[in-house]
């Protein structure tokens, strides 16, 4: 008896990997249908292997602190330093990949708090839509969105010590309410879908409805969502640091590299020009991956 | 005459349309009742009021005014006021297939909530009912693995089905379970809803537009017009004697397979106008627009249902004694 | 038919849908005729791609889809190989399209009057677009189908009518550029039967009056019984079956539509029928031989080799199927009767 219920698991958890399998197949087709995305996939992936091997990677791994060396101070790109060097001597491309990590940790810090919050408070509101709390909810939603959060963030980072961790908190302040009125429109509809109301009739508990029946199928939503915002907060993160809000000195960080290096220009152009193209390299290729991510979801639902 | 399983009476829902004094006359008193192990098929355009019907019944609208009464119990309530015991009686099974599974949730999990809800088994045996009721309904035990989405309509259907039967129901509301499907497909989820309803002695409410389909599983038929029944009547009697003009127009425009189809036909009443707004009723009769027959009487006073010989009701003031020569009594 | 009087030839057509997995062979070698004046219905259950074939005539498939193979001739014009703006012109002027859903194909924010004058303006029908002649025009469309007030009508939105008027306009405006050939999809699904009755007389009676021709895509045998002069019935993208409208409906060979018919609830009251069991062969691998097989009650061991090409069993009847390969004679057990 228990080999035979045995058997039957096995049996089960195959089928059950096989549909899998599948699936995962499928949802590669409709996401590689679009050559860019898979482009934006290869450069989020390389990026992030930048961050998690930087001293690897980098030629330069010292440069990326405290670091002096007059002698090859304000050197063009050459074979040695292939990006160049700053007025300290220290080689750019090896800051760069050393701030590929703080700009991730950046987006993913900020994102980690934000979508869940926003994601509880816009799901109930959404699906309790007539209800005296979902107004109350929206209400404050909307007053969120009605500041704008990189000035939000300048205030919080110019009244408490500036540094990442704060300027973190500030974006994380104001970003959950997007993703609360993108959940509240989406639960809102799905409410009225017969599933929802059939669940409701057979008596199922609210629970299980908003967890187990509407949230699933806001994923694809959120995930497009946050695949875009990732490059949105690198970007708000960026210019934090820019105006000396975010990451600071000596740790390296993109806006900074920037507004350092604009000084100089036109003469150090290096200086200036890599970390900018930096920038708009995580920005375009999580927005090419965003893209991708809305195509494989939403021919997967139909 | 077997006990009713579910009587409604005067049964109302108006909606507020957001204008002061105005309403969607949805349903605008209708009663009827449904008896143990009888099929009751509930017809009507759209825009009658018919799924209006249904959905107030499952307790999905507030009621306006009326009663509805299950077994001598009280179901007027909403259907979150209702005790689980009575839901567990009651499912229903909506149009659209595409829409009334989960996309995100597999046949197993979906058949596993009313069993969980309900307490019908035990947890251990939850994957055995499953597979049980997949088998009931004719489908392969392990589709439990399969998604919503690689199913057909009409495999879905099924699997909606099943769901509903899950809570070991006595009466079911279908509301139009076979009309997104290809007819083909259409024949075999009717053959397999119909033998469930003997095998497990359900009383069906069979809501649908298709009256060919009607005349093939209902004992009674009751056709809705503007939120009003307007007759209703045993199959056959409902068919080869229809009363009312509405009914005639109704039968008389359905295209059909058959040379012998054509003959049971009644007398053609030429479909004319459109079913006016809700909001605005036509006094009197609510037909009278679109009626060949209408006279004075039919715009000023409302006809009353009357029973115009046994068990055939209709709510036409010229119907049984002046409208005989006209109709084929 | 005679060849000398045909509108629409359709020849060998093939349709091919690129998608995960590879081509699936939605329409498998097709040939379909139209004569000048004729109502011809086309006949099969969803996915049957009864659609993708007369979006395959008018032009307008999605990109997805080649045209491997074959020609269609319409009017004189080859039309898979005439230029864009020739075959603008045809489409302009000779053909248009209704819709199953007169919701989807009314732009919600013009008003019906600047849309059906759009579409004159746009045919090239009007010689140097004099608005006052193209308004005219646009009354004469709806007052051809019967619509109450014209003048108020142009002025109102879509959503101010209801669905059997949305489907009126949109008749209206494929009838006010047409000339030769109407073609309905679906158009009565959404609709009522007491309002489908009005729209399809009325379609019948404009077709009879400007002496055009019709295709009517329907699934339901019953609609084009009522408005045809030809049924071609369609399975899995091929005819399998293709008659003067009253022989089918006496005698059905072909096993899918004897299935087919069977399964039409009847008002004679006989019960539900078993219907046809299984369901479409998959298109990207479609069976060898004949695409019914798997769910064919008759089937033999031939008709999973070979395909079956259109035989013909009486004068203006023809299946494709073995079972008449020889004439009708060869089986009499199959009789419908």
């Amino acid at each position: 008896m228990e080999d035979r219920n045995g058997n039957v698991e096995a049996e089960e958890r195959r089928k059950k990997r096989q549909a899998r399998t599948e699936n995962l197949k499928r949802k590669w087709y409709q996401f590689s249908r679009n050559k860019m995305s898979v482009v934006g996939l290869v450069i989020v992936v390389l990026i992030i292997l930048a961050a998690v091997f930087q001293s690897l990677i980098a030629p330069y791994p010292q440069h990326a602190k405290e670091y002096v060396d007059f002698a090859n101070a304000n050197k063009a790109p050459c074979a040695q330093f292939l990006l160049g060097t700053d007025a300290y001597g220290r080689d750019v491309l090896s800051r760069i990949i050393f701030s590929f990590r703080n700009a991730l940790m950046m987006g993913l810090g900020v994102l980690c708090v934000a979508v869940p919050v926003g994601v509880i408070m816009g799901l109930i509101a959404g699906y309790y839509k007539d209800k005296i709390g979902s107004t109350v909810i929206m209400r404050v939603v909307d007053i969120f969105l009605s500041l704008p959060s990189l000035v939000l963030a300048l205030a919080v980072a110019a009244l408490l010590e500036p540094n990442l961790f704060h300027s973190m908190m500030a974006l994380t302040f104001s970003w959950w309410a997007w993703y609360a009125r993108l959940v509240y429109g989406k639960a809102s509809s799905i409410r009225k879908e017969y599933y929802i109301q059939s669940a409701e009739l057979i008596g199922a508990g609210r629970f299980h409805i908003l967890f187990r029946e509407v949230l699933p199928n806001c994923f694809s939503t959120i995930l497009t969502k946050m695949t875009l915002d990732m490059g949105v907060v690198i970007l708000m993160g960026a210019s934090l640091s820019f105006v000396g809000l975010g990451e600071q000195p000596p740790n390296p960080a993109l806006g900074t590299m920037i507004s350092d290096g604009y000084k100089t220009l036109p003469e150090n152009w290096w200086l200036t020009l890599f970390p900018a193209l930096a920038i708009m390299l995580i920005v375009l290729a999580f927005n090419l991956l965003g893209d991708g991510i809305s195509d494989m979801m939403s021919s997967g639902e139909g | 005459m077997s006990d009713p399983i579910l009587t409604v009476k005067n049964l109302k829902k108006y909606f507020p349309t957001g204008k002061e004094g105005k309403f969607v006359k949805a349903i605008d008193d209708v009663s009827f009742e449904i008896r143990e192990n009888e099929v009751v098929g509930l017809v009507g355009e759209s825009g009658s009021g018919k799924s209006t019907t249904a959905y107030t019944i499952m307790g999905m609208h507030a009621i306006t005014s009326g009663a509805i009464t299950y077994r001598g119990r009280d179901l007027s309530m909403p259907a979150k006021k209702r005790p689980a015991e009575l839901k567990k009686e009651i499912q229903i099974v909506f149009q659209d297939p595409g829409t009334s599974l989960n996309p995100q949730r597999n046949v197993g999990q979906i058949l596993q909530m009313p069993l969980k809800v309900h307490h019908i088994v035990e947890k251990h045996e939850w994957l055995k009912r499953e597979e049980e009721l997949l088998r009931l309904v004719g489908m392969e035990p392990d589709t439990v693995y399969r998604y919503p989405k690689s199913l057909g309509g009409g495999e879905r259907q099924l699997v909606a089905i099943a769901r509903a039967l899950a809570t070991n129901p006595s009466l079911m509301v279908l509301d139009e379970p076979t009309s997104s499907l290809d007819v083909s497909i259409q024949a075999k989820i009717i053959r397999t809803l119909m033998d469930l309803q003997k095998k497990l002695g359900m009383s069906y409410l069979f809501i649908t537009h298709d009256m060919s389909l009607m005349r093939n599983i209902a004992d009674r038929i009751a056709i809705m017009y503007l939120g009003r029944i307007m007759e209703m009547a045993p199959a056959q009697a409902f068919f080869e004697n229809p009363q009312h003009p509405y009914t005639k127009m109704l039968v008389s425009s359905i295209p059909v397979v058959l040379e012998e189809e054509e003959k049971l036909k009644p007398d053609r009443v030429e479909s004319r106008g459109e079913i006016p707004s809700p909001v605005d009723i036509p006094p009197g009769c609510r037909f009278h627009g679109r009626c060949p027959y209408a006279e004075e009487i039919c715009r000023r006073e409302e006809p009353p249902m009357r029973e115009v010989l046994p068990d055939h009701y209709v709510a036409c003031h010229l119907a049984g004694g002046k409208n005989e020569t006209k109709g084929r009594i | 038919m005679k060849e000398g009087n045909l509108l629409l030839d359709i020849k060998d057509l093939h349709v091919h849908y690129q998608v995960y997995g590879g081509k699936t062979k939605v329409i498998d070698g097709i040939d379909f005729q139209v004569e000048a004046g004729k109502k011809i219905g086309l006949v099969g259950e969803s996915g049957c791609g009864k659609t993708t074939m007369v979006r395959s005539v008018m032009q307008v498939l999605p990109t997805q889809a080649r045209i491997p193979k074959g020609e269609v001739f319409f009017d004189g014009d080859a039309l898979l190989k005439i230029s864009k703006r020739d075959l603008n012109r045809v489409r302009g002027q000779k053909m248009s399209m209704i819709f199953q859903d007169p919701t989807a194909s009314l732009n919600p924010v013009f008003t019906i009057g600047s849309q059906i004058e759009d579409t004159i303006r746009y045919s090239g029908m009007v010689k140097g677009n004099d608005k006052k002649v193209i308004h005219e025009k646009a009354i004469q469309a709806l007052k051809d189908c019967s619509m109450p007030d014209p003048e108020r009508l142009l002025k109102c939105y879509p959503f101010e009518l209801s669905g059997g008027m949305r489907q009126r306009v949109c008749i209206a405006m494929a009838l006010a550029t047409a000339s030769k050939l109407m073609i309905a999809d679906e158009p009565t699904t959404n609709l009522d039967v007491t309002i489908q009755d009005q729209v399809l007389r009325l379609i019948r009676q404009l077709c009879e009056k400007k002496n055009m021709s019709l295709i009517l895509i329907t699934h339901s045998l019953g609609v084009a019984r009522m408005m045809t002069d030809w049924i071609y019935v369609m399975y899995a993208g091929q005819i399998v079956e293709k008659a003067v409208t009253s022989r089918i409906f006496e005698h059905p060979y072909h096993p899918y539509t004897v299935g087919l018919m069977e399964s039409i609830p009847k008002l004679t009251g006989e019960g539900i029928m078993e219907g046809i069991s299984g369901k479409l062969p998959n298109y990207l691998n479609p069976p060898k031989g004949c695409r019914f097989q798997d769910r064919c009650k008759k089937v033999m061991e031939k008709c999973r080799n070979c395909k079956p090409r259109l035989f013909p069993v009486e004068e203006n009847h023809q299946v494709a199927c073995f079972l008449y390969e020889r004439g009708r004679a060869e089986d009499p057990e199959v009789s419908h009767e």
